[in-house]
């Protein structure tokens, strides 16, 4: 889910960038305005529903302020150790597409790397344009990618977790649509790479992949993992078809869907040591160019997903008092693919335990989630008290165990819980 | 013995004056040496902080060629890096940067371009290179935006959002400072204070570097994971790059300046070996002053022991002293002599800004050790003497004075002892700078030894021919000769300032001369334009190629050359490479000094290379031998085809043909252009067109041949003001000493003059006498030094020069080169003998008869 503009998209930040700075509000810029700097085109805002078409709307919609792809998931291994795992990528446009280049980030996203050449202008030089001569630098971009990997190794108590950061530009990070791809240094998810690791996408020879069988590879801190993904479901639209209210203000929306059961199977290399694994995954889609509602501090988000093969998927957007937003929405999938939108008022959730972070923070770690219209009462449990992500801004991501009923029946299941808002 | 100390005291306090120049002296000497430290010093210091602050937390750089390495390596390496590592291989960390220099009002400034999201630890030395105001987006997304340390920018007059211009290469670009450094006042001092910076993208677009990269920076941890993580990244660069440890450059870069700053240091050394012998002739004359109460207490019963004490702790005591206020001295001129030397070091090595000076530790250590040591090796003979002399006998004069000729007998043949011992070791010393300074020191001592042997000699011998005319006269002269125990060791010092001083302007003179006439040979274009820009060798300096045409094409232009300078990263350090094309006949220009012409110069178009006389000296090339480069595609052996003359720098240069350039290294810049203008043709008219070309295009440096060479000419002239200073400062010391020894002598001897008044002897006549005297010293000081000035000069361009530099001047001799020097010695004669004269002119005779 990411509500929009969510703070770990937008202050996962950058030494450099604070992007909080320019999420918070208007651009902070009048300088620009005096100059006439190129703000001709504004990004576009999730405003009414649409019609989705994959598969290029997997690919970039650089557009939008921010886009991300998120796949988080549960894995077994051969040797009988539990694994769970989270690789995702964000896409952050510093500024809208504008003058030269905006076609190359058209509707669709079809092949479009969301670069736009934002310095074509640049080099504004007195000089007689012999900046020009040599034209505008490879390195000039208007996009940032950010990505996370983080492992949870139950059997050895460990949660480890890495973040990248690079701009769209030769190819050091990108997104493109046919055949999916979004990748950012040697950390990718989308159609597979060719043989020699090349990471210009140019010149890449792919085949025609489509949304079905994707790769997932990631590696750092002592941790590598390759999967194979298979969607087992179609893209499920959350909230209003895909489009995803987060607040009362214009434009505080994003659209978003989900796949929420994909298979996989892969390589987890430990320490030098390779194992099979397979188990599930859940992919989130999200873009938009909102952000939280004024009042809004922060967001807990449930996909869990139920042996019998139904799936929920529920985010409650906290307000500073404390309260639930009533923006605050979820979606249930039944075994047979049955797709049933949630409001705040038909989903409960009770918190029965904390953990404190020994970097400061008090995290939720235990809930009881009911929810009468589809006869679900359950309880989730972390499988490792601390999955806590510390990136700027921190936040909890982390694998659960599912277990209660289902319709007055045992059930049980795993998935995925995120908080956001609970540490600075 | 209390009554030692207490005669000892009341003798100084009674005797300021002496104290006051000896003091004076040393404190100059040492404030010399200090004030040298201090700008070498200041000036590495600048520049090693600003290399930390450019790659500090860089454990490992890859670097390549000229243009740098190709930006899809980076690319590259960040995608592939880990994948190839097998999952558990340490990942280095890689940070792309392109630098360059530019300009900002007068000032020069080290581009940065970098990309923050890259690696935090990374980025400039892991500064956190935040903006502070505005929207930080703006780096990536505003043209034009940089960051700079809020120091620099008040020092530039910028204040956050203000607009501003860049010259780039000729090339004026608006720039906005949209932040200034987080944390800034730690950033102050440590090395930002010149540098700019701003996204990879922009930098790429002012240089014209796009698609080059400057360097990688690279971070991998300590231990064996690192240097296997290093391994592993060495063995995935093609050829033409290198991974090369970070520091190692900056280290080049400040061990280029070796020669340099050890020239200095031998310069301030002059000072304190001169202001040792001072010391020595002060202890002296301090002591002789009391060898009648000296007599009287051995006489008493104080031990040798005690007296040498006495006379050795005075000696300490004026050594600490006269250390401390030479530290203070050292500082004030440090602080002027440190501009002089950036200065220098900003023409000939690399570009640096020193904004504040750093006294080195070792550097008060060494005052201190060198004030004590001087003061106490100084006074050392004189306690021996005093110590040593039966009681009665100390009481007399005239033994000492028969003690001072039998030592001046001596000093001759330690003279000529000295200067064998120096002529031996500047010729066994192989390429020794050392052992070259050693065999200059012995050299001047050689000289200082032989001025009061001289001045016996020649004293003597001009009292018998003057005394047949006048016995005033022979009374001017015969007095010097017998005074020697007072005066012959500042006559000494003065004749070492003097040969020293001889020998540095030969050497000087010679090298002008040398220079010029390589000049008037090599530069034979009527227009030299070059691309403009801090730093030689960069490779952001070139002409831009639609002017460069248009230039070509103007009406006039009958004939050009051109050249590419860039700077190669040798195993031993960065050294310019010229890449020329000649003119028609331009070969005759060059002067090999190994090599024939007729050989030389085709195998040189294709393909051979001509290295300059301070490369082959270096590195021990010849004739033959191959040079390995690193080029575009991996380093290639070039054969060297001869040696060439060259003073344009001390590392030596590597010559090369444009075209065999541009086949190796994929770079079709020109830096500089030299145009032959048609006879009758206005060479200032063709010059006007050349201007109205490049305006609003490039500002290009466009001279004349005569204007080139005076700027040459004036650059040469500054890289000599250093020596100047501190041999004029060596030199005042000697003055001083000669003043404070003379002056001692003069008044002592009021009694006798007095004398000579009560016979009638006018006040006129006595200061004519006394003037007579000193001039007299000073010019048998000016004699003496003489020879030994030309094998000074000798030392130091045939030894020294070589050595330090490489290169070969021809010695030029003129009556000019002395002409520093009498000066010197006349000033300081003259000086010496002023106030002794007035004072003997105006004394109550009287009073000085009755004294005694």
């Amino acid at each position: 889910m990411r509500p929009i503009a969510s703070k770990p998209v937008a202050c996962f930040a950058f030494a450099l960038v604070a992007v909080c700075a320019r999420a918070a509000g208007p651009t902070s810029s009048d300088l620009d305005a005096i100059r006439g700097a190129d703000r001709t085109t504004e990004f576009a805002l999730a405003i009414e529903p649409r019609k989705f078409e994959f598969p290029q709307d997997h690919g970039p919609h650089p557009q939008f302020r921010h886009e991300w792809w998120y796949v988080t998931g549960n894995l077994d291994s051969t040797r009988g150790e539990r694994f769970g795992f989270e690789l995702t990528f964000f896409r952050i446009a510093l500024a809208p597409p504008g003058g030269v280049g905006s076609g190359r980030g058209g509707a669709g996203g079809a092949g479009a790397d969301g670069r736009d050449a934002v310095g074509a202008g640049a080099g504004a030089g007195t000089g007689s344009g012999t900046g020009a001569a040599k034209g505008v630098s490879a390195w000039r971009t208007r996009q940032v990618y950010l990505a996370h990997f983080a492992i949870t190794d139950v059997a050895r108590h460990e949660f480890r977790f890495a973040h990248r950061l690079s701009r769209d530009a030769l190819g050091l990070a990108g997104a493109q649509a046919q055949p999916l791809r979004v990748w950012l240094d040697d950390w990718m998810f989308g159609a597979p790479a060719d043989t020699n690791g090349s990471a210009d996408k140019t010149a890449r020879p792919v085949s025609p992949t489509t949304a079905q069988g994707w790769t997932l590879h990631a590696q750092d801190q002592g941790y590598e993992l390759t999967l194979e993904l298979q969607p087992l479901l179609q893209p499920v639209l959350n909230g209003e078809q895909g489009l995803s209210r987060k607040a009362s203000e214009r434009g505080a929306a994003s659209y978003y869907y989900s796949i929420p059961r994909v298979a996989v199977r892969g390589k987890l290399v430990r320490d030098g040591v390779s194992s099979d694994v397979q188990g599930l995954a859940w992919l989130d889609r999200e873009w938009g160019s909102g952000s939280l509602g004024e009042n809004q501090q922060g967001w807990d988000w449930f996909a869990l997903q139920l042996q019998d093969g139904s799936s929920f998927m529920f985010y409650a957007l906290r307000n500073r008092d404390g309260t639930r937003d009533q923006h605050s929405a979820g979606t249930w999938v039944d075994a047979a693919g049955r797709v049933q939108a949630l409001s705040t008022g038909q989903v409960m959730i009770d918190v029965s335990d904390h953990w404190v972070s020994p970097r400061g923070g008090r995290y939720p770690s235990r809930w009881r989630v009911r929810v009468p219209a589809v006869g679900l009462d359950v309880e989730a449990r972390p499988v490792l008290a601390n999955q806590e992500l510390g990136t700027k801004p921190r936040y909890w991501e982390g694998a659960v165990d599912v277990s209660g009923t289902r319709e007055g029946h045992d059930t049980s299941g795993r998935g995925y819980v995120e908080l956001v808002g609970y540490a600075e | 013995m209390p009554i030692l100390w207490a005669a000892s005291i009341r003798h100084l306090l009674r005797h300021p004056a002496q104290l006051v120049l000896a003091l004076v002296g040393l404190s100059v000497g040492v404030g010399t040496i200090i004030a040298v430290d201090i700008a070498t010093a200041s000036a590495g210091r600048a520049f090693q902080l600003s290399s930390q602050a450019v790659n500090g937390a860089a454990t490992h750089e890859i670097a390549g060629g000229p243009q740098g390495v190709d930006e899809r390596l980076y690319v590259d390496l960040r995608g592939g890096l880990s994948r190839e590592a097998g999952g558990l291989g340490l990942r280095p960390a890689l940070a792309p940067v392109v630098e360059g220099y530019v300009t900002i009002g007068e000032r020069s400034m080290q581009l940065i371009g970098i990309d923050p999201l890259a690696d935090p630890e990374l980025n400039s030395g892991g500064a956190d290179v935040q903006p502070t105001a505005g929207d930080p987006t703006r780096w990536f997304t505003q043209p034009g935006s940089v960051v700079m340390a809020a120091s620099t920018a008040r020092q530039l007059g910028l204040s956050v959002n203000q607009w501003f211009d860049v010259d780039v290469d000729g090339k004026t670009y608006r720039a906005l400072l949209i932040g200034t450094l987080a944390g800034d006042e730690a950033h102050a001092n440590a090395g930002y204070d010149s540098l700019v910076l701003t996204d990879i993208a922009q930098a790429q677009e002012w240089l014209e570097t796009q698609g080059r990269l400057s360097r990688i920076d690279v971070r991998v941890p300590d231990g064996s994971a690192g240097e296997a993580a290093a391994a592993r990244l060495r063995a995935r660069l093609p050829a033409s790059v290198r991974l090369e440890p970070a520091q190692g450059r900056t280290q080049q870069s400040v061990d280029m300046t070796a020669a340099f700053t050890t020239n200095l240091q031998a310069m301030s050394m002059l000072a304190l070996l001169v202001s040792t012998l001072l010391i020595y002739g002060a202890v002296s004359f301090a002591v002789v002053q009391r060898r009648r109460i000296i007599g009287i207490l051995r006489a008493l019963g104080a031990t040798r022991g005690n007296v040498f004490t006495i006379v050795l702790t005075e000696a300490a005591v004026l050594g600490v002293v006269g250390a401390g206020l030479g530290l203070l001295l050292g500082v004030v001129i440090g602080r002027g002599l440190v501009q002089l030397v950036s200065q220098t070091i900003n023409d000939l090595y690399f570009v640096v800004a020193v904004n504040e000076t750093v006294l080195p530790a070792t550097s008060v250590a060494k005052a201190l050790l060198a004030g004590f040591g001087t003061a106490l090796a100084g006074a050392w003979l004189p306690a021996l003497e005093v110590a040593g002399s039966m009681p009665q006998l100390g009481l007399r004069r005239s033994v000492l004075e028969t003690r001072a000729v039998t030592l001046a007998r001596k000093l001759l043949i330690t003279s000529g002892a000295l200067a064998a011992a120096s002529g031996i070791v500047a010729l066994t010393s192989g390429r020794s700078l050392l052992a070259g300074f050693v065999a200059l020191f012995l050299l001047l001592l050689s000289a200082a030894t032989l001025t009061p042997a001289v001045l016996r000699v020649l004293a003597r011998a001009a009292a018998r021919v003057a005394g047949r005319f006048s016995p005033v006269a022979r009374l001017v002269f015969g007095d010097v000769a017998a005074s020697l125990s007072r005066t012959g060791v500042a006559v000494a010092a003065l004749g070492m300032a003097l040969a020293a001083m001889i020998g540095v302007s030969i050497m000087v003179e010679s090298f002008r001369e040398s220079l010029r006439e390589w000049l008037a040979r090599t530069l034979r274009a009527d227009i030299y334009v070059t691309a403009p820009g801090p730093g030689a060798g960069r490779p952001e300096r070139r002409i831009d190629p639609d002017l460069l045409t248009a230039m070509l094409a103007t009406a006039g232009v009958v004939d050009h050359g051109m050249s590419r300078r860039v700077t190669l990263n040798l195993p031993h350090g960065p050294v310019p490479l010229d890449a020329v094309q000649l003119a028609h006949n331009g070969y005759a220009n060059m002067a090999l000094t190994v090599g024939d012409p007729r050989v030389t110069w085709p195998a040189f178009e294709k393909g051979d290379i001509v290295i300059s006389e301070p490369l082959a000296y270096r590195n021990r090339l010849n004739l033959g031998d191959t040079l390995a480069l690193p080029t575009d595609s991996g380093p290639h052996p070039f054969r060297i085809g001869g040696i060439y003359r060259e003073y344009g720098n001390d590392r030596g240069t590597v010559l090369m043909s444009l075209p065999v350039y541009r086949e190796y290294w994929h770079d079709d810049g020109v830096t500089a252009v030299g145009f032959y203008v048609a006879r009758g043709q206005s060479q200032q008219q063709v010059m006007a067109e050349f201007r109205d070309l490049a305006k609003g295009k490039q500002s290009l440096f466009i001279r004349s041949n005569a204007q080139l060479r005076d700027l040459s000419m004036s650059i040469f002239e500054r890289t000599f003001v250093i020596t100047r200073v501190l041999y004029w400062l060596a030199a005042g010391v000697a003055a001083i000493g000669l003043v404070s020894a003379l002056l001692a002598w003069e008044l002592e001897r009021s009694h006798e003059l007095a004398i000579l008044r009560s016979l009638g002897l006018t006040p006129g006549g006595a200061a004519v006498l006394i003037e007579g005297q000193t001039g007299f010293m000073g010019l048998v000081a000016l004699l003496a030094a003489i020879p030994a000035g030309l094998l000074t000069a000798w030392l130091l361009i045939d030894v020294i020069n070589r050595r330090a530099f490489g290169w070969r001047i021809d010695v030029h001799l003129s009556g000019a080169q002395f002409g520093n020097a009498l000066l010197l010695a006349m000033a300081a004669a003259a000086v010496a003998g002023l106030y002794p004269a007035r004072r003997v002119a105006r004394a109550a005779i009287a009073a000085d008869i009755r004294e005694e």
